[in-house]
């Protein structure tokens, strides 16, 4: 009787060892006989990367995150991943850390450094050590493009300002004072002419030389005189406004609501593409406008800006999936 | 007049008295059990009846708690996330619900009611049948000789009972989720698997071992503690099914406090 | 050396059960305890092994004095005093044979000694191949005949009897009375048992102490008894309450 009992409380003791640590090691996602090796890499920071989270490779999952460690002088992240041994990696590997879903969970993926040229990878001394870097998450892509909004914003705000009537008024009187500075030089050179024939030759090509100067200048200036006189700087500045403020509600509409995504993908581009314009056509009108405006903070602000915008249109372009349409579900 | 205004205040002072003085008596029950603890010539026979009586005998009432638990997790994981949320986290839900908290909660209150009772029952009729007196008079501690065998069976096998319980759920839930629910092994697989961590598990095990202590260790509490007739009996039995459970609720909350954050 | 009970006073809460009981039983005598029930006779013999402490007073078994032993020491003195419980308190899940032998095997005895000492006890109470019953099994008076057989399994200096024949038929009273003579007379244990059958005390005892109110009201021989004139001695061996109201 007792000698049963011993064997059947024994019997149970040992099943729940084996179901116990059977269950934890395939819920871990280990599968007994299976060799791993362990490749490291470094990043600024890691996101909400955890270990337990899925490596992958082109797509496929490879292993998992082992560690994550702090570096002693607190500069970089270190990750230790466990993945299938005898896997060939890709020229030049480096490892993207990206979020995975909107519910927290995050991955990291091996890819060649070709793939992603444009980030910046946290190279290590360590030869073994690969190259990392962390993509933002969703809530920081709608921080930067706030940012973004906010800067157009200040920017049309200075638009309006630097183009007041007076300031209108002041180019076209300087345009007239050219002209007529340009007006009073082929006078004197024809007036000249006469008294001083011999010399003729030379002198009359430079003074075409001046009269054809002028008149370019005239038909710069004229271009922005009407420019200023037709209101295209203000419809200019009334679209710089208008994609300002839907770049502000794009934010809004990424914070608040994720499952619009696919409409706000398509709001974003439209407002880009009228930035992009916008910002064009001042660029082109590069050297007058700037001269003549003569806020050089302004403009390279502008660039600046432009410089932003198009970094962000093209990384959604290039990466529509991770940065905005997220694929949710 | 007076009596009516002091009334409360009489009820109060008793009360924290009695809290007080229940404390007291535990706290010396402890010691008594702790000093029983080191006449393992004594309890290391009995060990082995305890464990299939306690463990053993208990899992049946333990895996069918279990087992539909993991089919009403299942069902309201899948009900609750219609639409919003991807179908395989069915699978995230039953695994860590069932691990960290069902698992052990639901295990230890059924075990609260069986193996809580049964002590209290048997200890307390021990106790006024005077069978725990004989035991002194023929040199055996009583607490060596009842609590300790008890009390360490439950430690020991409230843990094993629950890995059955979790795994039981678990399979429980997916079942539900193939046969019932639009959801595929390898997707409820990756469910499973998905926020798992082995802590998990120790956070289970060290739930229930707790669990253990308390449900076993307050059935001898009360068991000891009966005066009386049948009819003490029946009121100890209760009293150590009631704090039982409210002890391993307490403790529930305490363990998630404590190691959850 | 015997068992020495000076001034001993027990409460229960507000309750006061003993107010002073002084009480020497001798070596070798059998000393019947009598008194109403509820009147303390069982908290005093329950003193004498140390199951229960005293508030105060003192009780000295073989000159040692019971409430200052060890732990160790009280379970050495317990092997020397046998009880025998009022209901026998039986183990309900043991057989007879593993009743009887707890005792011995805590002793750490071999098996085959254990073995012949529980047959010895069981000879002496006359229940020989009761061994593999139940306790469930049994009458009431072949329960207490175990309860017996595992006092004396010890081969105890001392025997303790609480209540031995409470609850049980007049031909069964008898055999219980005579095994409790035989054990006093094969032994040679010095008894002290607890009754409010006087017929039982008659029989038994060479003295009989009465208890009331929570002291020694009485003690002597039954013929001393016999012709006491105390009215609630008087009353409680007439069995006539109307001589005990009113006296204190």
């Amino acid at each position: 009787m007792k000698r049963r009992q011993e064997v059947l409380v024994g019997a149970t003791i040992l099943g729940a060892l084996l179901l116990g640590i059977g269950g934890t090691l395939w819920l871990k996602g280990k599968h007994l006989g299976t060799q791993e090796s362990q490749i490291s890499a470094r990043f600024r920071e890691i996101g909400l990367l955890a270990p337990g989270n899925p490596v992958k490779m082109r797509g496929v999952p490879i292993g998992k995150v082992e560690s994550v460690e702090l570096e002693p002088n607190g500069d970089a992240v270190l990750v230790t991943m466990s993945v299938k041994e005898g896997l060939h990696f890709p020229r030049d590997p480096v490892v993207l850390v990206a979020p995975k879903s909107m519910f927290g969970d995050w991955q990291a993926e091996v890819f060649p450094r070709s793939a992603f040229p444009q980030y910046d990878y946290l190279e290590s001394p360590d030869r073994h050590v690969l190259p990392g870097f962390t993509l933002p998450d969703m809530s920081r892509l709608t921080v930067v493009a706030d940012q973004i909004a906010r800067n157009l914003a200040v920017l049309t705000d200075r638009f309006g300002i630097a183009f007041t009537e007076e300031t209108a008024m002041n180019i076209r009187e300087a345009i007239d004072n050219i002209q007529e500075v340009s007006s009073k030089l082929t006078t004197l050179v024809s007036t000249q002419q006469k008294t001083l024939e011999t010399v003729g030759g030379n002198l009359e090509q430079t003074s075409r030389s001046l009269g054809a100067a002028a008149s370019v200048a005239e038909r710069a200036f004229a271009q922005i005189d009407t420019s200023v006189g037709h209101g295209e700087l203000k419809n200019m500045i009334g679209d710089m406004r208008r994609s300002a403020a839907r770049l502000d509600s794009i934010s809004a509409v990424l914070v608040a609501s994720t499952r619009q995504m696919k409409a706000t993908m398509g709001v974003a581009d439209t407002a880009f593409r009228a930035v992009a314009a916008v910002a064009g056509s001042v660029q082109r009108g590069q050297g007058t406008l700037g001269q003549l405006v003569r806020d050089t903070v302004l403009y390279s602000q502008l660039v600046d800006t432009n410089a932003q915008l198009q970094a962000l249109i093209r990384d959604i372009k290039l990466n529509p999936k991770r940065y905005i349409n997220v694929k949710v579900f | 007049m007076q009596r009516t205004l002091t009334a409360p205040l009489a009820w109060v002072g008793r009360s924290a008295t009695d809290v007080a003085a229940s404390f007291g008596r535990f706290g010396s029950f402890s010691l008594r059990v702790a000093r029983g603890g080191r006449d393992l010539g004594t309890w290391g026979g009995l060990l082995a009846t305890q464990m299939a009586r306690l463990g053993v005998q208990s899992l049946p009432i333990a895996l069918f708690v279990a087992a539909f638990t993991g089919i009403v997790l299942a069902l309201q994981a899948s009900y609750t996330f219609t639409g919003a949320v991807p179908l395989y986290f069915v699978g995230v839900l039953v695994q860590k619900t069932m691990i960290l908290e069902l698992g052990p909660v639901l295990t230890g209150l059924a075990l609260a009611g069986r193996v809580g009772a049964n002590i209290a029952a048997e200890i307390g009729t021990m106790k006024v049948t005077e069978q725990v007196d004989a035991l002194e008079t023929l040199a055996y501690d009583p607490f060596a000789y009842l609590a300790v065998p008890r009390i360490v069976a439950g430690i020991i096998m409230f843990p094993v009972v629950v890995v059955f319980a979790d795994a039981i759920g678990v399979l429980g839930g997916w079942i539900t989720a193939v046969s019932l629910l639009d959801l595929s092994t390898p997707e409820f697989v990756r469910g499973l698997q998905l926020f798992f961590k082995p802590f998990d598990v120790q956070f289970s095990l060290i739930k229930a071992a707790s669990f253990g202590l308390t449900v076993t260790s307050v059935g001898c509490f009360f068991g000891f503690g009966t005066t009386g007739g049948a009819e003490a009996v029946g009121r100890s039995t209760t009293e150590a099914v009631v704090a039982g459970s409210m002890a391993i609720l307490v403790l529930d909350a305490f363990w998630a406090a404590a190691l959850l954050r | 050396m015997s068992i020495e009970i000076r001034d001993l006073r027990k409460a229960f809460g507000p309750k006061i059960v003993l107010s002073g009981v002084s009480l020497e039983v001798r070596d070798g005598e059998t000393l019947a305890v009598i008194g109403s029930s509820g009147v303390g006779k069982s908290v005093l013999l329950k003193t004498i092994v140390g199951l229960l402490t005293p508030d105060a007073g003192t009780v000295v078994v073989d000159g040692r004095e019971v409430r200052t032993l060890g732990r160790e020491e009280l379970y050495e003195l317990r092997r020397r005093v046998g009880y025998v419980f009022q209901f026998a308190a039986l183990f309900d899940s043991m057989t007879v044979f593993d009743n009887v032998a707890m005792g011995l095997r805590r002793m750490r005895l071999p098996p085959e000694q254990v073995a012949d000492r529980v047959e010895e006890a069981l000879d002496r109470v006359e229940l020989l191949g009761y061994g593999d019953r139940l306790p469930a099994e049994l009458s009431g008076g072949q329960r207490k005949r175990v309860g017996l057989a595992r006092a004396v399994a010890f081969r105890p200096k001392y025997l303790l009897y609480d209540e031995p024949t409470t609850g049980l038929d007049p031909v069964t009273t008898t055999v219980i009375d005579t095994l409790i003579r035989k054990m006093s007379s094969d032994l040679g244990v010095t008894s002290v048992v607890i009754t409010h059958d006087m017929t039982s005390a008659y029989r038994v005892a060479g003295r009989i102490a009465m208890l009331f109110e929570g002291r020694i009201r009485f003690i002597g021989t039954p013929d001393e008894i016999r012709a006491a004139a105390d009215p609630v001695v008087r009353g409680f061996v007439e069995g006539r309450p109307d001589l005990m109201q009113g006296v204190a």
